[in-house]
């Protein structure tokens, strides 16, 4: 689902009043305990989502074999003591390989994230706050930008500059871009109108400034819950490329890239190698999204309060 | 009105001007040409005979001259030839996978639809029964689950327990509509899952803010049934996102299913533009991502336009 989809898909009324209840002043620590207990989905996947990251960071630590060392006479093993998940094709042990890949997956998806989002909020702004011709001239141009096939801007990028991992983030990060940048452009010209903003502009403050001390705060809500419901649709899109043969080159371990590879030519022998790749894009893009629509319900100032 | 859709008008045609730019720009950054893709290896070739073959494709030129040319033929509806196979138009080569990429987007979509309007409205009216719990984590999975892995796991536990393979060559309805319904199955089933599962919970989500309003209450108060209510007063007013976003979903669909056509042997846009990248088809990649940009715009502007129609608010607003 788009990222428009995904802000538009709340929980009206319900969540604002859910956290009304929080209001008592509880301090900080008190306050994220309660909405821990009041969203077990969120807790849950976030939990997740720190197991994965210590596994992406800790992978040579926890996996048992190099994920490209060959094992020639255990070639397509089911799973057994000795390799937790079977091996592939060639004996490589898909337990290491899918926790190497946590690697690729998780870099990808949150570096894509990371950028795309930035530079897509920073455009949104200046654009919103210039207004006029500029702002005009810049949505035209990201109007055009988020039109063109995400497909086509994917396969261009990466095989313009070659499939490593950063040239993929690049090619995801302006898929990114625009969306983020006219959500953050729509934000800034609320913000805009505010008497602060007035006052900022009254004292002398140079534009520079009043959108990084004014606006930026005021509109960094949307730009977290932006990032947070972006990160699984970037994951899925680079196992996607993977899968395509446009991923990050072998033998570098990608999810998608063990599906195309192994998965696809041998599972017949070896069910596992197209289950477990896939469970593991499915286990963390699920857990992204859900911390994603749990941070929009507690951070989107347009359902606080309401 | 009128002027708020010659305003919109006027943009989207100014879009389609800066996107052929950024399509013209970006097609001629992919390293290598045609050429080289062509004839083997660049050293085999004499040079004088590839600046020949060049100048005769007219690939010398400088960029402005090729993007004002190419732009000129385009909008007489001339999108040249394929560099690669010199007797297919690009037109044409889109023209036979359109059918193939329409068919699995009707597909999808009739399913996406019959999935979600009357499972999200139910999700909604039945808030927080153990029947709305399981209806948004199924959605939730819906649009996190990877089409490509559900789509090998269908191939595989098809040919596992079934001993059956779908057909690996394209067979069109009109041929063998047997075969062809068998080829196109598993891809629609999987493509509506994945937009049924969005369009769900934003149906879920807006006839529960459509629930809220006034209205309701009245026509509750009117003494009118419950199914009447949601029927006539709510589902027709939440409606409104549901259609944005199918319009959305349309414009993104007629791109074509790069994955889904692939994993399924299915020659439609998606695979012919994938081809095109990979062979460097200069004229194929361009002319491609025109078309399928403009549909895109086209479709933003008609749900934008259709605003208008749906919600009398922006009409006289």
């Amino acid at each position: 689902m788009t990222i428009e989809g995904a802000l538009l898909d709340t929980e009206p009324g319900k969540v604002a009043g859910e956290l009304d209840s929080l209001r008592p002043r509880r301090g900080r620590a008190g306050r994220l305990l309660l909405v821990a207990r009041r969203k077990p989905l969120g807790t849950i996947s976030l939990a997740v989502i720190v197991v994965l990251v210590v596994t992406a960071v800790f992978a040579p630590l926890i996996a048992p074999y190099d994920p490209t060392a060959t094992h020639p006479r255990q070639k397509l093993q089911s799973s057994s003591a000795q390799f937790l998940l079977g091996t592939d094709n060639l004996g490589r042990d898909t337990f290491s390989q899918i926790v190497h890949g946590a690697r690729t997956s998780l870099w990808a998806g949150v570096s894509a994230t990371v950028f795309g989002t930035i530079l897509g909020s920073l455009i949104g702004m200046a654009s919103g706050y210039a207004g006029g011709r500029t702002d005009m001239a810049i949505q035209r141009f990201m109007d055009a930008l988020q039109a063109l096939p995400l497909i086509v801007l994917l396969l261009v990028v990466v095989v313009a500059l070659g499939p490593s991992l950063w040239n993929i983030v690049l090619a995801l990060s302006i898929g990114i871009l625009p969306a983020a940048g006219r959500i953050i452009r729509g934000a800034t010209l609320t913000v805009k109108t505010e008497t602060y903003i007035e006052a900022a502009r009254v004292v002398g403050a140079q534009p520079f400034r009043i959108l990084f001390r004014h606006v930026l705060p005021n509109v960094t809500a949307y730009i977290i819950v932006i990032a947070s419901v972006t990160v699984g649709g970037a994951i899925l899109a680079e196992a996607g490329l993977s899968f395509l043969g446009l991923g990050v080159p072998p033998p570098t371990p990608s999810w998608g890239g063990m599906l195309t590879n192994a998965g696809r030519r041998f599972f017949e022998e070896q069910p596992g190698l197209a289950i477990y790749p896939g469970l593991a894009i499915f286990v963390s893009v699920l857990s992204f999204n859900l911390l994603g629509d749990t941070l929009r319900d507690v951070f989107d100032p347009r359902l606080r309060g309401r | 009105m009128t002027n708020y859709i010659i305003r919109r008008t006027a943009a989207a045609v100014f879009v389609l001007l800066v996107m052929s730019i950024v399509i013209f720009r970006l097609v001629h950054w992919l390293p290598g040409d045609v050429l080289l893709v062509k004839l083997g290896e660049g050293g085999r070739v004499a040079p004088a005979q590839m600046a020949l073959a060049r100048k005769e494709m007219g690939l010398d030129r400088p960029l402005v001259v090729q993007y004002t040319s190419w732009l000129g033929n385009i909008v007489r509806g001339n999108f040249g030839h394929s560099l690669l196979y010199p007797n297919k138009t690009v037109l044409g080569l889109y023209g036979d996978g359109l059918p193939i990429t329409i068919e699995l987007a009707v597909l999808g979509l009739i399913l996406a639809l019959l999935i979600a309007i009357p499972v999200g409205v139910l999700s909604a009216v039945k808030q927080d029964t153990w029947l709305d719990y399981v209806t948004r984590v199924t959605a939730i999975a819906g649009l996190a689950v990877p089409s490509f892995w559900l789509g090998t796991l269908a191939l595989l536990y098809g040919q596992l327990w079934f001993h059956w393979t779908p057909p690996l060559r394209y067979i069109s309805f009109g041929r063998n509509p047997g075969s062809n319904m068998q080829m196109f199955v598993l891809p629609a089933v999987i493509l509506g899952f994945g937009i049924g599962a969005g369009m769900t919970r934003i149906t879920r989500s807006s006839v529960l803010e459509a629930l809220r309003n006034d209205y309701v209450r009245t026509a509750r108060a009117k003494g009118l049934r419950s199914g009447t209510v949601i029927v006539r007063h709510v589902l027709r007013n939440s409606l409104i996102p549901v259609t944005t976003v199918l319009g959305l979903q349309v414009g993104a669909l007629l791109g074509g299913q790069v994955i889904l056509e692939q994993l399924f042997s299915l020659p439609g846009i998606g695979q012919i533009t994938l081809n095109g990248v990979l062979t460097r088809d200069y004229t194929v990649i361009q002319g491609g991502a025109l078309m399928i940009g403009s549909v895109v715009v086209f479709m933003n502007l008609l749900v934008d336009v259709s605003y208008v129609f749906l919600d009398p608010r922006i009409r006289y607003g």
